[in-house]
């Protein structure tokens, strides 16, 4: 998420132009699916967090029985 | 969007205040302990908890402030609304389960170690006082800046609301500004959505269309304001960095940095003590971050609906696209409003009960 922000950050820093560039022959420019990208990407990001959790407790728990079993 | 905006605007927080009322009155019913009060019992459902933290991030601030950004200067509105939201996973992937593991109630707990017999109790209370409060106060004052009230009665509505609120915290605690927060949510999350379907509506349901239109429109005006073509097409909302805003890299990054890390929400971390153990609360981060992603990029289309719908019409903004001098809705006059609202057509001569000529 860090890396994918400040990337986005030094783009508006640097570039600029790249992001206003317009795609696909409209209006549209580069930076609106970029942009939006990085919202989806932050849910996307929680909601793996999210799974991640529970799969680490599980983990962690399945390692707790083995070492009572021996 | 263009008919009576203050007018719903109104209605909504009306409702929007009619209902609270009934709720903390529910909620103080079932506040009986401690830890009732600061954090709901930690019984809150995992939906409603995403709910009410999208409700503690999303403010009528954000909403008014980031579509107005985005009429201003465009597609550099959406930066903020990124800023605003990356702070937030990354707060919740660091801190969010660490602070749930250490504290009891609030993160005050955390922070003063140091005198456990007197401390956490105080400064927790101190802290949860000043995270629910001003934030209210805040939104309060804002949502009475945006409806067109003489000064006076500013004064004593910012009184009462204030009389209010400390009665809702005292008394509801935890639970009822959870049940605020999620109503608040619910209201601004459907709103936007009509909003944002209507405005896409009428272009058809492409986002393309309303950006050309958009980016048309910014140029017309450029140009009515005496700029060349070229020159007007780069003041187009779609260019990026066009005009004042963050023009040179330094203030770029330092722009960057500080709505990610400054605009940290602590007072939401609160939130997780509200969450039943399991599954520790990153369930109800997802949750929150879905709605409020949503939520900006409906903001973000409303913005660009602004800039077409009242960026072009005489009744708000005059001949270069410039709002009036004066950027609150105070300055606007009822008579102004009425001038734009349908329902006023068929009554009589509307400025004589104008406020602001029975003052003058």
């Amino acid at each position: 998420m860090l890396v994918a922000y400040f990337g986005y950050i030094a783009l508006v820093a640097f570039d600029k132009s790249l992001l206003a560039r317009p795609i696909g022959g409209g209006v549209t420019s580069l930076g609106i699916p970029v942009g939006v990208g990085l919202i989806l990407l932050a849910i996307l990001l929680t909601g793996l967090y999210k799974c991640g959790g529970p799969i680490a407790t599980m983990i962690r728990w399945c390692a707790l029985r083995d070492g009572e079993s021996e | 969007m263009t008919g009576p905006g203050p007018n719903r605007d109104r209605d909504v927080r009306g409702v929007r205040r009619a209902r609270s009322l009934v709720i903390r009155r529910l909620g103080r019913r079932r506040t009986k302990t401690r830890a009732d009060f600061y954090a709901a019992g930690g019984g809150v459902s995992g939906f409603r908890n995403g709910l009410a933290i999208a409700g503690d991030y999303m403010s009528a601030a954000s909403f008014l402030g980031i579509s107005s950004q985005i009429f201003g200067v465009g597609y550099d509105g959406l930066i903020y609304s990124i800023g605003f939201l990356v702070g937030w996973p990354l707060i919740l992937f660091l801190m969010a389960e660490r602070l749930r593991n250490l504290g009891k109630y609030t993160f005050a707990d955390v922070a003063s170690p140091v005198s456990p017999a007197a401390g956490p109790e105080c400064g927790g209370l101190d802290a949860r006082r000043r995270a629910l409060l001003p934030d209210r106060a805040d939104g309060r004052r804002r949502a009475a800046d945006q409806i067109a009230v003489p000064p006076r009665c500013l004064a004593y509505a910012v009184l009462i609301v204030g009389v209010l609120m400390t009665l809702y915290v005292l008394f509801g605690g935890m639970i009822a500004t959870t049940w605020v927060q999620v109503i608040k949510a619910v209201l601004l999350l459907g709103c936007a959505t009509i909003m944002a379907f209507a405005v896409l509506a009428q272009f058809g349901f492409s986002p393309e269309a309303l950006f050309a239109r958009a980016v048309e429109l910014k140029a017309n005006l450029a140009a009515a304001g005496g700029m060349g073509p070229e020159q007007a097409y780069r003041q187009g909302p779609l260019h990026h960095g066009a005009g004042t805003f963050l023009t040179d890299p330094i203030s770029a990054i330092s722009f960057g940095m500080a709505l990610m890390f400054g605009t940290g929400p602590l007072h939401i971390l609160m939130r997780f003590f509200t969450v039943p153990p399991t599954p520790p609360g990153a369930h109800v981060g997802a949750l929150g971050t879905g709605w409020i992603g949503y939520f900006y990029i409906l903001t973000f289309i409303i913005g660009f609906g602004a800039i077409i719908l009242i960026g072009n019409n005489p009744a708000w903004v005059d001949a270069t696209g410039a709002l009036p001098a004066t950027p609150d809705a105070k300055s606007i006059s009822p008579r102004r409003w009425a001038a734009t609202s349908s329902w006023a057509s068929s009554r009589p001569s509307p400025s004589r009960r104008s406020w602001r000529s029975s003052q003058a």
